[in-house]
Formats: structure tokens, C-alpha cells, sequence
């Protein structure tokens, strides 16, 4: 089943060219956001390459490499013929693996917080603050 | 193929209503040309579609190569000569469609069925055609390829170069056109170079555009500058080709004569002057002028031009001819203070200019524009004064003094009939004033320093209104008048006396019923001369005062005196129906011919007409030449054969 | 699509009589990316394409097209590239379908129905003349005949200027398409730097006649930390061509 495009992908994946942030790092974060938000459900279509492309006005090949990644980490599907969906069941993923990611990403996190003069508590709290915010959106998903 | 076809379907489509709509138009021109009155013909119609057919294709294809159009056949897997053809193409299908509309509306308009043929197609249709094209292609590519030039320009290197470059361009200019004039002017009276040189040039700019093409595609620096490069590459063809010709045509050598058309013997009988007609240019006005020395036979081109001289001193050193100087350049030459066209040669074969005089400049004439033209130069004996005749004036030089005096003639307009210059060194002529009553033959002695005229005697016209010509003997004491008369049978010749103290009458009349007044002094001081008209000439003998000696009948035909060959011998031109040309030598003394010598004629007859004073000596080489179907011989003596001079006889 | 370089500049140079507007210019272009050149106004962008394309032969140096001179093989290589110029440079009085017609006897590879479609799409009517169509009308046409031959290069002159918003996204709709189709190798050069931003690959910057920056998009602005208009801004600050 499709998501209703009720609204077009270019705000359900704010895409700034601007950002000195790559774009096709832009995409995958905000497809990771979508899907740990449950508003993008295992079964569900992402749109084509070409669709994405033209709706956010982007190279397709810059789109190809995020889903590229994307499928790489398990949490998109490419069916033959059919199109890109996403995964069935997250990926059983290591334990080992599962804590590498974990903690680069909290390196990073960390390294954010500090070069900007955070206290740890307002790290902390940054922290909660975004997994509730995640989890709302799945239990507002749901309904 | 098919993307030739392409290409010719584009201008087709593009200019096709254009060319269609205007040719249907045209044709009916001439009908409705002739309905107001006028005469346009459909063939000039015809010409004047095609060449705008050339110039629509033409501008159409340069235009393309502006900015922003040139990538449309550009950027396309198209090859260059592809589009080139295409064009082509385009250019045949338009004009054959032009020339279909223009006839086919030219028949439906006018009643005049009979001129209804295709045709009617000339080479000049064709040319207008190919030089629309041409010329409009080579302008719109130049256009079309111009780039913005050189942002910071510099000034003082400009105000040095531009000056140079222009002067350059001129000057180049000046000699391509001024020697392809002059061998026009000269050599080829008839339209064909100029066609081919127009031609050569529609051709090469024809060329230089599709090698800019070619070479320089949508890239429009190299366009200009191949174009540039074939057009002066073939500026600088032509120019090479244009001098190499220049000098070929207008410097033959004596191994070029083919034919000799008039000959001149020279006062001292050493030379002869020969006009001839040679290997090269149009012989009807090509006709180069050269020097044969009589003794060795070697023959030396004179730059001349053909008409009028050269005149030699009668010491035989000094030479005046009037050099054929390339006419183009003669004005600017004037300009800048040049010398003029006359050239003296002097004894030691030194040669300078001689100025004209002042006045010859004077007027609108082509000849004050081209150098002027003097009619008779006469050299003194020593060679050291000239008395130049031209449109009825006189006027004196001096090489030594430079230009002279001119000489009042007046009142009332003189006519100068004959002229020698004398043992004082003043110059003897005889005057005819127009308008005067009694018509009256002046004498006057006239001082070469100061110009003024001393009047020595006159004699009464009358009969002789038509004087045609006042012979002098050798020391200018005696005149033979010459007049034709108001119809054939009345011509006359009369001996005047201008010494006083000879003693004998002023006037007599030696002949009035001469079909053609041919009198001569003899070197003894006999006269000579032939009267009456044809198969009764008779040749009459008189003595230096005027007594008839002897007469001689001359027999059938026409005979008329030449001149004398041999002392005491005249040469009789004889000739008529029947009777086969020939040349009769006859004794003066005894009245016998001597000599008969078949198919030839003697130049001597025109040499008194051409100048005063340029008559060689009888039984000098100068006086036995010979003329016949345009050879020149030598008689060397009564009864030995003619010696072949011109053409020179090959060496082999 | 391979990796080997489509189109290669090697020490390209443009001079106009006095003026040097491109000097000892290198970059490469991989096959399948887009690569876009940028500069102010006058910077010589417009005489690099057209060495690109074979219209013009460069000072000194050479361009490389599929690995040939250009300028010695412009008609073969040009088979299979395309050209969408800033400007229409088909001849006005002509209808669209004589154009048409006559790039079909161009190309072998041309795809009639594609080109149909789009005409169509863009509501260019096959009878108009060019110069009646309007500009926005003109530069999808451009594109559309652009994009019939199916060309593995294509190179366009500031596409977007002066197209309204609807034609721009009607241009970028059916540009993103090929790209995502084919693969098709770009080059372009645009003002519309927010535009590009998104679309190139790598970006090579003219200034002052050198290409004064070269690199791969998301790098330079990750090393930066700017966008593409901000480094444009900064590599070409204070310069704009003496005019």
C-alpha cells in the first residue's frame, strides 16, 4: 500500500541544497527520520528515483546514492520491476554491529554538544527530548 | 545525401514564397512596362531575378554564421561541405523556379508568343546568378564573422598604422588598376579582360568563402581571417599577375614582330622607325613602336606611343618621342611635378624628359587628362632647339634653356603648313590665316629665343585655298605649295621663291589638273611631280626655277610619286585595276624606268606628311626601304633584289 | 555509465584578437554526472561551450569528446550530443516542424515520437512559426529537439533564463528524466545557482579567465561549509570583467 501523498516529499524530506550538508546525506537522514517516525511503514513504496528527483529538484543520481546506502543498511528493498519499498522487518542486526553505530553516532553527538559549549545535562536532555518526539509520531502514525 | 537535401529544403522553404511571389511579379513587367510606354525585355528581367535569387541564397548563408545562429548547422553531425552543397542545391531549385515564374508570367502577360523558349538562357543569366551569390555570401560572412576587436585599443600605434595601411591599400590598388587600365587602353580594346578579371574576382571571393567555411566553421575569427587570406592571397596573384602581364604585353622584343605597318625612314637615313603589329594583345591596337638600325639590321623597341614621332635631328642624334608611360598614373605623376610624356635622347644616349608646353594641359580633353598631345616635335639639325606644333600653337625648347617662348600666331587663327629651320637657326614657317580675305600664304622666320616673327613674304591663296601643304627645299629658299582641289582634276602645285635676289617670279604655278598634288624637291634642286588623273598620269621634270624639263607619260592605271630613292631616280607607286601593284623606279633625267619591282610600295610617300624635315636622303638605307604585306625590305641598290629587314628573318 | 571521462579540456585557451578570455582552462567530465560552469558575466563561459561543441577552435589547447578532437570530429561526435543554446538558433520565418523535419535527417538515433510528445506536453503547435511561439514556448522546443536524438552529451547555454516558474519545472522535469533514464553526460553553465545546486556534480568556477575552482559539489561545500552561492560569491568577489 502507498502512503496518501497528502503532502508532496519535498517537506516529508526538507532537502536544502544550501546545507553544506551533502544531499544525498540529506535524504537518507530524512528517509531514517520517516521510517523511525512510522510515517513510512515496512511494505510501504518509496517514490522512484526519477519521482524524488524531480519533486525535490535533484540530480537522480544523487537520490540513487542515498537509496543505494539506504538499501545497503537494510531498510530499503528493491523489488524487481516493482520498485523500491521498505523493508519487510528491520535488520537483525549484531549486537556488535548494533553498538558500533550506536556509539559513533553518540561521538558525534557528543562532539556536536561540546564544540558548542553544552553541558553534559543539556545533551542529556536535548537527547530525551528527540526520542519523544520520535515516539510520538510513531503512536500518532499508528492511529 | 539525404542531409544535403535537408539543408537545400530549408532555404527552399525559407526563401521559396519570397522568390516565387517576386518572380511572378517581375514577369509581367515587360507588359506593363510596354503598356506606359517603355521597353524593358524580358531578358534583362530574367537577368536582374536571377541575380537577386544569388544575393537572397548568398545573404541567407553568411547571415547563418552570426552569433547565436551558427550552432543550428553546426552542432549537428553535419559535415561542412554537406552544408555547403545543400546551399548549392537550394540556390539551382530557386533560380530554375525564378526563371519558370518569370517566363511563365512574362507568356500569360503579353501577346508575344514567339519569344516563348527556354532558351533564352545566356551566360550573362548565369553570371548574374553566380556574382548575386557570390557577392552576397563573401559581404554577410564578413559581417557575420566580425568579433568584438581589441578592448583597450592603443592609440599611437593606430595613428601609425591606419596611415600606413591605407597608403598601402591604395597604392596597391592604384597599380592593380592602373596597369590593368593601361594594358586595357593599349593593348585589348575589347571587353573580354574586363570580364575575365570581374569574373576572376566573383570566382576568388566565391573561394575564399567556402574555405572560410570550411576552415573556420561557426568559428568566426578564423572565418575572417581565411576569408581575408584568400582574398589577399589573390590580390596579390592578380597584382604579380597584372605586372608579369604589363610588362609581357606592352615590352615585346624585335623576335615578336608578326607585321610591319608603317615605316618612317630617319632623317639621316641611318634608321627607320617601324610600327608593327606583334605576338601579343590585339593587333588592331597593340602596335608597338621600334628602332631598326639599317646597317646591322638590329631592331630596338622605342617605349612609344603609336601616334605621333618619333622625330629625329637630321645630324641624326637627337631622338623626341613621346613614352608610353602608363596613362593611370600620368595625372598623379603630374601631381607630384613629374616630368611629362616627351623624352629626349641625345647623342651620347642620354635620355631626359622634354616638358610639354604649358598649354598643352589646358582643357577637358581626355589627351590633358592622359599627358596631352603634341603634334609634331621638330628638332633642329644640331638637335638643341625643339619646335613643338600642337593645337594650332608653337612653341620653342631648348635643351639648354629649357622651355621657351611661345609663339603668337595671331591675330585670328593661323594655321601652320609648314615649317624648317634654316642656317640662322630660326625656324621658317608658312601661315595660313582662316577668316582672312585675300586668303594670303604668309612666310615668317621666327626666333627660337625670342619667339618673335619676322615677316619675310606672302603670297596670294587664291586657287590654293585648300592648301594642304608647304614643302621647303634644303635651305628653306624655295616652297612647293600643294593644294587639293574643289573636285578631283583641280588640284594644284606652286613654286614660290623666298630669296629676293634669286631672280626669278615669286609665284608660278608648275601644275592645276593633278588628281592628287604629289610634288617633291630632288637633292639637285629639281622638282618633281605627277599630274593628271588616272591612265593619263604624266610625271613632270622642272628645273630649280621652275622650267619644265620633262614629262613623262606614267601609262595605265594609278601612279603616284613617292619620293626619291636614289639620287635622281624617284620611286612611282603604280597600281589599278588589272594591273598588278608595283613599284617603278624612273630616271628624272632620262625618263626611263630603271627599275620595276613587283607587290611593293615606298614609305617615303608618308614621311613628308608625318614631319617636317624627317625625309632621309636619297640613297641612303634610310630612303630604299621597302613595304609589302606588312614586311619591310631594303633595296640595296637599282638592281639587286629587296633584302628581307622585319620580321626578323629567323636564324635558323 | 562508465567512469572514463566524456568530455576532457586539455589547456584550452580562447583569445579574441587582443583579448584572453580563457586561459590554459583543464577539467575533466565523467560520463553520467553533471558538471556545471559557472562565472560572472563575460567570463568566457560561453566560448568554452562552444569549444565543447566544435564551433570553435581553441587558441591553443584541445578538447576531447568521447576521446576526440572535437573540432577535428565535430560531426561525428556531434551524433551523439545535443545542444540547448541560450537562445533559439533555428531560423524564425520556419515552422516547427520544418525544424523538426530537418533534424530528423540528421540524426539515426532521432525519436520522433519522444519529440512529438513533449512538443505536444509543452503545447508548441507543429504549424507555428518559431518566432511566433513565446520565449518560454522557444526554449522548451530547444529542449525537445535537444533531447530527440537521444544524446549521451548534453550541453546547454543557461537554459533556465528567462523561463517562468511553469516552464522551468516543465525543463526540469523532463531534464531530471533523461538524467535518470540514460544517464546522460551534462554541462551546463547557469546563473540559477540555488537551481544547480542540487543537480551537479561537480562545479568548475571561471574567473579572471582561469577556472579558479574545480571540485566535486558536496565536497566543497562540506570543506567549506557554504553553499554553492556563498563559495560562487567569495571565489569571485571583486572581479566582474573590464568592460
Amino acid at each position: 500500500m502507498t502512503p496518501p501523498r497528502t503532502e508532496p516529499w519535498t517537506s516529508r524530506i526538507p532537502v536544502q541544497p544550501a546545507d553544506p550538508r551533502p544531499i544525498w546525506s540529506q535524504i537518507e537522514e530524512g528517509l531514517r527520520r520517516l521510517l523511525a517516525s512510522s510515517a513510512l511503514v515496512p511494505g510501504d513504496a518509496v517514490p522512484s528515483v526519477r519521482d524524488l528527483a524531480t519533486d525535490l529538484r535533484i540530480n537522480p543520481a544523487t537520490v540513487s546514492k542515498a537509496y543505494q546506502r539506504l538499501v545497503g543498511a537494510g531498510l530499503l528493498e528493491v523489488r524487481r520491476g516493482d520498485g523500491t519499498y521498505v523493508s519487510a522487518a528491520p535488520p537483525l542486526v549484531r549486537k556488535s554491529e548494533q553498538a558500533r553505530v550506536i556509539r559513533q553516532a553518540a561521538m558525534n553527538f557528543a562532539s556536536h554538544a561540546i564544540t558548542h559549549g553544552a553541558e553534559l545535562a543539556t545533551a542529556q536532555g536535548a537527547l530525551e527530548l528527540a526520542w519523544n518526539e520520535l515516539s510520538n509520531n510513531e503512536e500518532g502514525a499508528g492511529r | 545525401m539525404n542531409k544535403i537535401l535537408a539543408v537545400a529544403l530549408l532555404d527552399i522553404r525559407r526563401l521559396g514564397f519570397g522568390v516565387l511571389s517576386g518572380a511572378l511579379i517581375a514577369g509581367l513587367v515587360p507588359a506593363l512596362s510596354r503598356g506606359v510606354g517603355g521597353n524593358v525585355p524580358a531578358d534583362f528581367i530574367v537577368m536582374m531575378a536571377l541575380g537577386v535569387v544569388g544575393l537572397a541564397v548568398g545573404g541567407n548563408f553568411g547571415t547563418d554564421f552570426t552569433d547565436g545562429r551558427a550552432s543550428f548547422f553546426f552542432a549537428r553531425p553535419l559535415q561542412t561541405p554537406a552544408l555547403i552543397l545543400g546551399r548549392c542545391l537550394a540556390l539551382v531549385v530557386l533560380a530554375t523556379a525564378a526563371f519558370v515564374a518569370v517566363m511563365s508570367s512574362h507568356w500569360l502577360s503579353t501577346s508575344d508568343r514567339t519569344h516563348w523558349d527556354f532558351f533564352i538562357l545566356t551566360w550573362w543569366h548565369l553570371a548574374a546568378l553566380g556574382t548575386g551569390f557570390s557577392l552576397s555570401l563573401a559581404g554577410s560572412l564578413n559581417v557575420a564573422s566580425r568579433v568584438r576587436g581589441d578592448r583597450s585599443p592603443n592609440r599611437l600605434r593606430d595613428a601609425i598604422l591606419i596611415p600606413v595601411r591605407l597608403t598601402l591599400y591604395l597604392s596597391a590598388f592604384i597599380l592593380v588598376f592602373g596597369l590593368f587600365a593601361d594594358i586595357l587602353v593599349r593593348a585589348y580594346q575589347s571587353p573580354t579582360p574586363m570580364k575575365l578579371f570581374a569574373g576572376s574576382w566573383v570566382v576568388g571571393l566565391f573561394i575564399a568563402s567556402v574555405v572560410a567555411i570550411v576552415a573556420g566553421r561557426a568559428d568566426r575569427i578564423r572565418i575572417s581571417r581565411f576569408q581575408s587570406l584568400v582574398v589577399y592571397t589573390q590580390l596579390g596573384l592578380t597584382s604579380a599577375f597584372l605586372v608579369g602581364a604589363w610588362t609581357y604585353i606592352l615590352h615585346p622584343g624585335p623576335a615578336a614582330i608578326q607585321r610591319v605597318l608603317f615605316v618612317q625612314g630617319s632623317p639621316d637615313g641611318r634608321s627607320a622607325f617601324v610600327q608593327t603589329t606583334v605576338d601579343r594583345g590585339d593587333p588592331g591596337t597593340l602596335n608597338p613602336v621600334f628602332v631598326l638600325d639599317l646597317a646591322s639590321g638590329q631592331a630596338r623597341r622605342l617605349n612609344s606611343d603609336p601616334w605621333g614621332g618619333p622625330w629625329l635631328s637630321s645630324d641624326g642624334r637627337t631622338l623626341v618621342w613621346s613614352e608610353a608611360t602608363p596613362f593611370f598614373f600620368r595625372p598623379i605623376w603630374r601631381l607630384l611635378g613629374g616630368a611629362t610624356t616627351l623624352r629626349v635622347r641625345d647623342g651620347s644616349g642620354d635620355v631626359q624628359p622634354l616638358s610639354m608646353p604649358a598649354g598643352v594641359n589646358d582643357g577637358f580633353q581626355p589627351s590633358a587628362i592622359f599627358g596631352g598631345m603634341v603634334d609634331v616635335v621638330q628638332p633642329s639639325p644640331q638637335g638643341d632647339v625643339f619646335a613643338v606644333q600642337w593645337e594650332r600653337r608653337l612653341a620653342f625648347f631648348s635643351r639648354s634653356r629649357g622651355e621657351g617662348p611661345e609663339v603668337k600666331l595671331g591675330p585670328g587663327k593661323a594655321r601652320l603648313r609648314g615649317s624648317a629651320f634654316i642656317a640662322s637657326g630660326d625656324l621658317r614657317v608658312a601661315l595660313v590665316r582662316e577668316g582672312a580675305s585675300p586668303s594670303l600664304v604668309e612666310f615668317f622666320d621666327i626666333d627660337p629665343n625670342s619667339g618673335t616673327l619676322k615677316p619675310i613674304d606672302s603670297v596670294e591663296a587664291g586657287e590654293r585655298r585648300n592648301l594642304t601643304r608647304v614643302q621647303f627645299n634644303s635651305n628653306a629658299t624655295l616652297a612647293l605649295l600643294t593644294s587639293s582641289g574643289a573636285n578631283m582634276a583641280r588640284a594644284s602645285v606652286t613654286l614660290v621663291s623666298l630669296d629676293t635676289a634669286a631672280g626669278f617670279p615669286r609665284a608660278t604655278t608648275l601644275l592645276t589638273d593633278a588628281a592628287s598634288p604629289r610634288a617633291i624637291f630632288l637633292a639637285d634642286g629639281r622638282i618633281a611631280a605627277v599630274s593628271g588623273v588616272r591612265d593619263q598620269s604624266v610625271l613632270k621634270v622642272f628645273s630649280p626655277t621652275g622650267q619644265p624639263v620633262r614629262d613623262t607619260a606614267l601609262g595605265e592605271g594609278v601612279s603616284s610619286l613617292d619620293g626619291e630613292m636614289f639620287p635622281g631616280l624617284v620611286a612611282i607607286d603604280h597600281s589599278g585595276s588589272g594591273i598588278r601593284r608595283e613599284l617603278v623606279l624612273l630616271d628624272c633625267t632620262t625618263g626611263s624606268a630603271v627599275r620595276r619591282v613587283p607587290e611593293m610600295r615606298s614609305p617615303l610617300g608618308i614621311a613628308a606628311i608625318l614631319g617636317p624635315g624627317q625625309i632621309p636622303p636619297p640613297g641612303t638605307a634610310g630612303a630604299r626601304l621597302l613595304q609589302s604585306d606588312g614586311k619591310l625590305f631594303e633595296l640595296p641598290s637599282v638592281t639587286a633584289e629587296p633584302r628581307l629587314l622585319l620580321p626578323l628573318p629567323k636564324t635558323e | 555509465m562508465t567512469s572514463q571521462s566524456v568530455v576532457r579540456v586539455e589547456n584550452a585557451s580562447v583569445r579574441y584578437n587582443k583579448d584572453l578570455v580563457v586561459d590554459s582552462v583543464s577539467f575533466e567530465v565523467a560520463g553520467g554526472s553533471v558538471f556545471a560552469l559557472l562565472g560572472r558575466n563575460g567570463a568566457g563561459k560561453s566560448s568554452l561551450i562552444r569549444c565543447l561543441l566544435g564551433l570553435q577552435r581553441p587558441t591553443t589547447g584541445r578538447v576531447l569528446v568521447f576521446g576526440e578532437d572535437v573540432w577535428k570530429h565535430r560531426a561525428r561526435l556531434m551524433a551523439r550530443s545535443a545542444y540547448v543554446p541560450e537562445a533559439c538558433d533555428a531560423p524564425g520565418q520556419l515552422r516547427v516542424r520544418d525544424i523538426v523535419a530537418f533534424h530528423r535527417s540528421m540524426y539515426a538515433t532521432w525519436n520522433e515520437g519522444a519529440v512529438r510528445e513533449r512538443l505536444n506536453r509543452f503545447g508548441v503547435s507543429e504549424s507555428a512559426a518559431v518566432s511566433a511561439l513565446s520565449k518560454g514556448q522557444r526554449a522548451l522546443f530547444t529542449l525537445a529537439l535537444a533531447l530527440g536524438n537521444r544524446p549521451e552529451l548534453l550541453v546547454l547555454d543557461d537554459p533556465t533564463l528567462g523561463l517562468d516558474v511553469v516552464a522551468r519545472n516543465d525543463f526540469f522535469s523532463d531534464f531530471i528524466g533523461e538524467l535518470a533514464d540514460r544517464g546522460t553526460t551534462v554541462i551546463l553553465t547557469t546563473h540559477d545557482l540555488a537551481g544547480v545546486e542540487g543537480i551537479a556534480d561537480r562545479v568548475g568556477i571561471l574567473q579572471g579567465a582561469h577556472l579558479a575552482l574545480d571540485g566535486d559539489v558536496e565536497q566543497l561545500k562540506m570543506e567549506r561549509g557554504q553553499s554553492l552561492e556563498q563559495i560562487f560569491t567569495e571565489v569571485t568577489k571583486g572581479s566582474g570583467r573590464k568592460s
